[in-house]
């Protein structure tokens, strides 16, 4: 009940971020994975903009600004990406995906 | 002025081409004509030997150095101060030897061509013989002890190559003749060891093995014209006296003009000396020293600190030097390989058993004739050795069967007289006696050698009736019929006339009844026995004398015996019944050596004898060695001397003619005349037979030890301990073990293991490393979540220490 | 505050994270986008609790409004059923992703408790300078050249000059005046530490001779609508400042009093006014005279003022105002716009670089495999004979030229003819 700490921020964002690597680790659809990797990005974000006001320097919502553009486009190469693994295999099951397999 | 001095390495080289010609040729010339270059390669040393002999006379005696062409020294070794060349020596007594070596040794290899016909070695015989006479021939025209000694080991040598020359014969006569070879070999080696540790001796003391410097005189009494024993000398005791005179003449040293001194100081040649003064004591040859150091002129050196005197030395030296001579002369107690060498050819026999390898220790001991003068305690053993030697052989021969070993032990008998007389000091009469036994020892053995082929022929005659076998060793036959065993002979005399007559006069010669060429060689070394006992009181005289005297009644006795048993009376066998004669090339030999053993006397005919002196000149061979010996005398003729050894001789022969004449020498059971009495005599003539158990002896006390002691050696201690123990055992087994141990535990099983079980677990990791390469992306996620995980825990770990 | 902002964020954050398990739990794919969008809002309320606007719009403009609507676009293209069910699961992921979870969130939480974030304080900023001369001395006029820690800083440095801001490293720094004979008119030590900024004014004191006042300047963010203002007293007599307001007599008793005592060399207090025009009044407080009057001085918003009253070369007091910027407001546009085209300008050119490959990227791989078009002759089309024709249609590059050989379309016998183009 006390004044929010930035401790608290850091925590919600260990949180987001443990989530979002369960997501990876745990679902196969492909794109669930993608989302959880989105998760991550964002609790990275949080943790970044709590630092950012704890200390008052703006250098973390740039760093923000970055984080999301970067990973807006990977989003759309990787969806891209997607799309064109389902064309041929018809399944986007990750565990389909085992061409590296060896 | 090139004389035929110069060609004196041709009497040694004929020889050597013969034996190369033979050796590497011999096969594709064929037997016929490698008998005859063999036999002509002799033949022409002798003629250079000739030559030599002219020369040297009309050198006026004078001794001839002759450098061996192509061969420079031996070594050559300045700071160790050692010169040793091959250098001839071209002196009275060495051209005595080559002209006996080479004359009696071409009638050999004539003989030898018409006796080894049909034998399968033929080329390599004669190929052999000439490798002797070039051996021998080295011996005796050597200058220096060391290159004599090449000599001395090179006709043993050919000894062991020619006794043991049928050495393949089956049944065991191989072994016969081979082991008959060795043990001539190993016996001469034990007088080798003798003659090398005089030669140690002589080098330590002298500090050379030169005889004489190349400017050197051997006889300087000769040479000053001291002594002179012509016509007009009436030199008989006069001789010794001069001789006395001589050596104190030397030392006042007295030029006087001598003609041998006269005719070369007018021609221009190289003067010549009369005198060792120009020559420093240590430039001279071991003889020149020798003097010195008897004289006193020269000190003894010590050896590993002990210093001998003189006498001491000289004595040391001579007795080493008769060891030799023992050995190869076979005198007692190393005379038991000369009847054994019996078992090689018969020309093998004459030439080298009995002219002239076993008398190369008596023209040793007279060469040395410096040496042995002085050294009086080791003449007296050497007359010692040599009479009992004498008496012994000839009782041994009086008990013996076989043809040739009668006549082995008839050599080794006058071998006995010749030592006995260097041990007199009658070096002339040594070297007498060995001229003329060369003559009619090698006449008997050529003799005996046609008398068993004769029988041969007629045993292949009567039982075979197909081709005859020539030529090959005649003593084992399937049936066991000896041709060389007396007992099978008898009544050859109608049978073999030739060989027959030569035979008789060989065995009268050899008996020494006169005016064969035995009695007169022999007297001379009686007289000189006797001379020694009179004059000089010395027991050693008179001990050899009766020794000796013995002694040739001994050789009468058993040679007429032998002429008995083989040519009178009827044939014991049917092979001597059909004996026939021998070829030309066998007989003519016989003939000739007849004709020098009946004349060979005159060679150093006694003053004033029957006027023979006048005929052929008093004492010739005396005059001509004593340029070269130096304590060469005349030998005298005491006549009541000569008349009780021609009497005992003829009774001897008389006695013999009455127990083994008519043929009643051998009975019916095969017993001999003596022995069938069974009284003392005949316990004798069974001791005479047994060879005195000689052999057995050494073999007792020698051999089987010996063997033993070998047999330990090479079974226990070789065989038993160091191959099969230590090398199979030991070292091959823990060898085989180790390596085996490194191999398969090491090797195989840590090594390859190790190195397969690396493989083996980098296979297996990387099988189960490769179960992470699923292809799962999941997995790959959560291998990186896990390795983010512990950079996170790591990182904060210090932090965590640190701020609590 | 403490308080709503506590329940605010217990419940933003608390029903973020039941979004986020929803997200890993609902199978069907479009919840689990909804969930993220909801994640995606609720982190944007997060970013405007800490003071962070502009990121918060970014937020929702990017992430929701056209990510997640990429992702939902994606889902619809491959259909729902597409995207499969359970089937054998990887061995063993499940429980140790489980336990590589909780083991993060032990250490980040045993991290976050233990670590001392205050103490992890980034360094300050290093300190900033500016100089200002009042020097009524003649040789002060013009060409004077200012000289800072041995650096000429600025030439034709004259009367009323003022220096911009410099940065200098923390420690101890020599100021100097050099007239343009170069004669030393002034010289002066000034120590600066980490994270000040400050102002150096120099004037001449008692008797002439130059001194120097140090002034620390505030910079933090000035609301737009406000000015910050510092009033300096560089006279030789105490003043008191009065804002007369619109009309011009001044009324000592009525009007505010910006600053009550100034001692010459003396600053104020900072103080925030509204922005505007202000007509101050410097009055010796001494004679109770007017030394000095501002009518219409210009205080423009978002900005710190330093007002500095000094005497000239004829020796009347004349004002002087020197702005300075002001920070932008923490978490504004402004304030990440200036980062972006100072500091990081060269990150955020290889971002735009990298939009820009993603985007042709994205368009190709998007793109696909072309069939092979054919580009032909319409009269080679026609020409065509009926067995190339059949050809054609029947074979399948993509299967390969072999599968022409077996079954399938009968099979003509290659004749001659009119050869097919390509």
């Amino acid at each position: 009940m006390g004044a929010i700490q930035i401790e608290h921020y850091l925590m919600l964002s260990a949180v987001l971020f443990t989530l979002g690597v369960l997501g990876v680790l745990l679902r196969r659809n492909a794109i669930l994975v993608f989302m959880s990797v989105e998760l991550m990005l964002n609790a990275a974000n949080l943790a970044l903009v709590a630092f950012a006001r704890h200390w008052g320097q703006s250098d973390g919502h740039v760093f923000v600004f970055f984080v999301v553009t970067v990973a807006a486009a990977e989003v759309a190469v990787g969806l891209a990406l997607l799309v064109t693994i389902f064309r041929t295999r018809q399944s986007i099951n990750i565990d389909e995906l085992r061409m590296m397999e060896g | 002025m090139v004389t035929f001095l110069d060609w004196a390495p041709l009497v040694i080289l004929f020889p050597l081409l013969g034996f190369i010609a033979n050796l590497f040729g011999g096969a594709r010339l064929g037997r016929r004509y490698a008998g005859w270059l063999a036999t002509g390669a002799a033949a022409l040393a002798f003629v250079v030997s000739l030559l030599l002999l002219v020369a040297l006379r009309e050198n006026g005696y004078q001794a001839h150095l002759q450098d061996f062409p192509l061969l420079g020294h031996w070594f050559d070794i300045p700071t160790a101060n050692l010169r040793i060349g091959w250098q001839l020596r071209v002196d009275t007594l060495s051209v005595t030897m080559m002209l006996v070596v080479t004359g009696v040794g071409s009638l050999i290899h004539l003989y030898a061509i018409g006796y080894m016909t049909g034998d399968s070695a033929f080329v390599r015989f004669f190929a052999y013989l000439n490798l002797f006479l070039v051996f021998m021939l080295v011996l005796v025209s050597a200058n220096n002890f060391l290159m004599m000694f090449v000599g001395w080991e090179g006709v043993g040598l050919c000894s062991y190559l020619l006794i043991g020359f049928w050495w393949d014969q089956r049944g065991g006569e191989g072994w016969r003749n081979s082991n008959a070879a060795r043990k001539a070999f190993i016996v001469n080696r034990v007088g080798d060891f003798g003659l090398l540790m005089a030669m140690f001796l002589i080098f330590w003391q002298f500090g050379t093995l030169d005889f004489y410097a190349p400017t050197e005189v051997a006889n300087v009494a000769w040479a000053s014209g001291a002594t002179h024993h012509s016509a007009d000398d009436h030199a008989t005791d006069d001789g010794h006296a001069a001789d006395a005179n001589e050596d104190e003449h030397e030392a006042a040293d007295d030029h006087t003009d001598s003609p041998a001194s006269d005719a070369h100081g007018e021609s221009g040649a190289p003067a010549v000396h009369t005198t060792n003064e120009h020559l420093a004591t240590h430039e001279r040859g071991v003889f020149g020293q020798a003097e010195a150091l008897i004289a006193g002129e020269l000190p003894v050196r010590a050896f590993a600190g002990v210093r001998l005197s003189a006498e001491g030395l000289v004595t040391l030296i001579t007795l080493f030097l008769l060891l030799g001579a023992i050995g190869k002369s076979a005198q007692i107690p190393l005379f038991v390989w000369l009847p054994d060498a019996m078992a090689g050819p018969t020309p093998v026999s004459a030439l080298i058993h009995a002219a002239t390898m076993v008398t190369a220790g008596v023209y040793m001991m007279v060469r040395a004739d410096v040496l042995f003068y002085e050294a009086a305690v080791t003449s007296f053993v050497v007359a010692i050795i040599g009479a009992a030697t004498a008496l012994t052989a000839g009782f041994i021969a009086l008990g013996q069967w076989d043809i040739k070993r009668v006549l082995a032990y008839s050599t080794i008998s006058q071998l006995g007289f010749m030592v006995a007389a260097v041990g007199v000091g009658a070096y002339v009469a040594a070297m007498f006696h060995l001229v003329t036994h060369a003559f009619f020892k090698a006449l008997l053995f050529l003799g005996s050698g046609s008398v068993i082929h004769g029988v041969e022929h007629g045993h292949h005659h009567v039982h075979d009736a197909h081709g005859v076998h020539e030529g090959e060793s005649t003593s084992h036959h399937e049936d066991g019929f000896d041709p060389q065993d007396m007992r099978n002979m008898g009544g050859l005399a109608a049978r073999m006339p030739l060989t027959y007559l030569t035979y008789l006069i060989g065995t009268l010669a050899l008996a020494g009844v006169f005016p064969l060429a035995g009695f007169w060689s022999k007297d001379e070394i009686l007289a000189d026995a006797w001379r020694l006992g009179i004059e000089k009181a010395e027991l050693s005289g008179y001990l050899t004398l009766g020794l000796l005297l013995a002694a040739a009644a001994m050789t009468a006795f058993y040679m007429w015996r032998q002429v008995e048993l083989v040519f009178h009376g009827r044939a014991r066998s049917e092979a001597a019944a059909a004996a026939p004669e021998s070829a030309y090339t066998m007989t003519v030999p016989l003939l000739i050596l007849a004709v020098a053993s009946v004349l060979g006397g005159m060679l150093n005919a006694p003053h004033g004898v029957l006027g023979l002196d006048r005929l052929f000149g008093a004492h010739s061979l005396t005059n001509f060695l004593e340029a070269t010996v130096r304590h060469a005398h005349a030998g005298s003729f005491v006549f009541w001397l000569a008349a009780l050894a021609l009497g005992l001789a003829v009774l001897a022969i008389l006695s013999a003619r009455s127990i083994y004449g008519q043929g009643r020498g051998v009975s019916e059971t095969g017993e001999d005349a003596l022995q069938a009495n069974g009284n003392l005599i005949s316990w004798f003539w069974q001791l005479a037979n047994r060879r005195l158990f000689w052999d057995e002896f050494y073999e007792c006390v020698f051999l089987r030890p010996y063997q033993a002691l070998a047999r330990f050696f090479a079974q226990t201690i070789d065989w038993d301990f160091w191959h099969n123990y230590v090398h199979d055992d030991v070292l091959r087994a823990g060898f085989n073990a180790a390596g085996g141990f490194l191999a398969r535990p090491v090797d195989m099983g840590l090594v390859d293991g190790a190195v397969n079980g690396v493989a083996r677990l980098i296979q297996s990791l990387s099988a189960r490393l490769r179960r992470t390469q699923s292809g799962y992306v999941r997995a790959y996620a959560l291998a990186l979540f896990l390795g983010t995980l512990l950079i996170v825990i790591l990182m904060l770990l210090p932090l965590a220490g640190s701020g609590g | 505050m403490t308080d709503l902002h506590f329940w605010l964020f217990l419940l933003v954050g608390g029903s973020a994270v039941a979004a986020a398990v929803g997200m890993l739990l609902l199978r069907n794919a479009v919840y689990s986008a909804l969930c993220l969008i909801y994640i995606m809002g609720a982190l944007a309320l997060l970013f405007l609790m800490l003071d962070a606007p502009f990121l918060a719009l970014v937020q929702v403009a990017v992430y929701a409004g056209a990510v997640m609507v990429l992702f939902l676009f994606v889902m619809m293209l491959l259909g729902n059923q597409a995207i499969s069910a359970g089937e054998r699961e990887i061995r063993g992921l499940p429980i140790i992703a489980s336990i590589a979870a909780t083991l993060f969130i032990l250490v980040a939480g045993l991290a976050i408790q233990s670590g001392d974030v205050d103490s992890r304080a980034p360094p300050p900023s290093p300190p900033q300078l500016r100089v200002a001369q009042y020097l009524p001395a003649e040789a002060a006029a013009e060409g004077v050249e200012l000289w800072i820690g041995g650096i000429e800083t600025a030439a034709d440095f004259g009367y009323g000059s003022v220096s911009a801001f410099t940065t200098l490293p923390a420690g101890q720094h020599t100021i100097s005046l050099v007239a343009a004979d170069g004669s030393r008119l002034y010289e002066g030590d000034v120590t600066l530490a980490a994270g000040e900024s400050a102002s150096w004014l120099i004037y001449a004191g008692e008797g002439g001779a130059p001194q120097a006042t140090r002034i620390t300047e505030d910079g933090s963010h000035v609301s737009l609508r406000e000015s910050r203002v510092a009033l300096v007293n560089l006279s030789d007599r105490p003043l008191a400042v009065y804002d007369t307001g619109s009309d011009r007599e001044l009324d000592p008793a009525r009007d505010p009093l910006w600053a009550a005592e100034l001692a010459p060399g003396g600053a104020s207090e900072k103080r925030l006014t509204e922005r505007g025009s202000v007509d101050l009044a410097f009055v010796d407080l001494a004679t109770g005279e007017t030394m000095l009057r501002t009518p219409v001085l210009e205080l423009a918003g978002g900005q710190s003022t330093l007002l500095v009253a000094a005497a000239d070369a004829t020796g009347r007091t004349v004002l002087h105002d020197h702005p300075a910027e002001t920070a932008d407001a923490f978490g504004s546009p402004a304030a990440v716009g200036h980062s972006l085209f100072r500091r990081y300008l060269l990150p955020f050119e290889m971002i735009g670089v990298l939009l820009l490959a993603a985007l042709v990227g994205g368009i190709i791989v998007a793109q696909g495999q072309r069939r092979e078009v054919r580009r032909r002759d319409v009269r080679r089309r026609v020409a065509r004979t009926l067995a190339a024709a059949i050809e054609a249609q029947v074979a399948d590059p993509a299967v390969g030229s072999a599968a022409g050989e077996t079954t399938g379309a009968a099979q003509l016998p290659p004749s001659a003819g009119v050869a097919d183009g390509d």
